[in-house]
């Protein structure tokens, strides 16, 4: 099977609106693409759950949504962390995106060089512009968008065809601010510019055997179907043009 | 550079928007003020619109 795992801290309103609007998307879309998911929100974001879930579900693709540095991502618990360089190596042949400041600086190259597959991450601040709290921070057009382009990782793309795939959406959505409001286009430049992807951009998620099976169902009722108009017409051609001798 | 710091933070406070930078929440009028102070947030602000207005009249 093939697992995703998804940590999402929740202790502040920063993260409470990245882990609402931006990672329960990508948590759903995983699920509908028939992938084993785990969700570890909120205080179950911790360092524990993090080994617990390395070792007992050795998840192809690792999500951290939360505040981070150069070297490290935070856990809900406070000075812990969830991932950092004296634990890199956890990313062993996962692959890896990392929704949080500045990870890419560091980070990110460590997990590639400890041999993550690849991971994408932001190598500057993550800067994103919200309405009002009467709308409950509700995010600008154009950043759930942008932010959640990985989740094509889960149609089985290969990373630098999603890379590109974010980078255009990026754009898109910058020539659209840039006629209505020109700063929140200023900040999708900025988090184009910090959004990078590092190790092999070949790495793609195995297909899920699951969407195999459910696919399966379909073709047999395909089949069946088509079966069905065939003996159909077949006693139609009996019926109309006689038994022949 | 004060009178950048100017344009920049009265363009920011005429703006109904909630920026979420850092791994903080600031106010339209938040970010206006760091600008104006040229704090460190301030100065990133800054380095954010001028990259951006260097881009869209690049073009």
């Amino acid at each position: 099977m093939t697992w995703a795992v998804f940590f999402r801290t929740n202790y502040d309103l920063a993260t409470a609106v990245l882990s609402n609007q931006v990672v329960k998307p990508m948590v759903e879309y995983a699920g509908d693409r028939l992938l084993s998911v785990a969700d570890y929100e909120g205080d179950k974001a911790t360092r524990g759950n993090f080994y617990d879930a390395v070792w007992r579900y050795n998840p192809e693709f690792v999500f951290i949504g939360t505040h981070g540095e150069a070297d490290r991502l935070a856990s809900q618990e406070a000075g812990f962390d969830i991932l950092s360089l004296t634990n890199a190596q956890l990313m062993n042949g996962r692959i890896g995106y990392f929704v949080a400041c500045k990870s890419g600086l560091e980070l990110a190259p460590a997990c590639v060089d400890n041999g993550a597959k690849c991971v994408f991450a932001f190598n500057d601040v993550l800067t994103i512009v919200t309405y009002g709290e009467e709308t409950g921070y509700k995010l600008c057009e154009g950043f759930v968008e942008c932010l959640t382009v990985p989740k094509l990782m889960f149609d089985g793309f290969k990373a630098m065809d999603v890379y590109e795939t974010a980078i255009r959406e990026y754009e898109k959505w910058i020539s659209y601010w840039d006629e209505r409001d020109p700063f929140v286009a200023d900040v999708l430049r900025h988090d184009r510019d910090a959004f990078n992807l590092y190790g092999s951009g070949e790495s793609r998620l195995s297909f899920s055997w699951w969407l195999m099976i459910g696919l399966t169902d379909y073709l047999v009722l395909i089949f069946m179907f088509l079966a069905t108009i065939w003996h159909a017409v077949a006693c139609m051609k009996v019926m109309y043009y006689g038994r022949r001798p | 550079m004060e009178s950048l710091k100017v344009v920049v933070a009265n363009a920011l406070a005429s703006k109904d928007y909630n920026v979420i930078i850092d791994g903080r929440v600031y106010s339209s009028r938040q970010l206006a003020e760091e600008v104006l102070k040229g704090s460190e947030l301030g100065v990133k602000v800054l380095e954010i619109v001028v990259k951006g207005t260097l881009e869209r009249y690049g073009r």
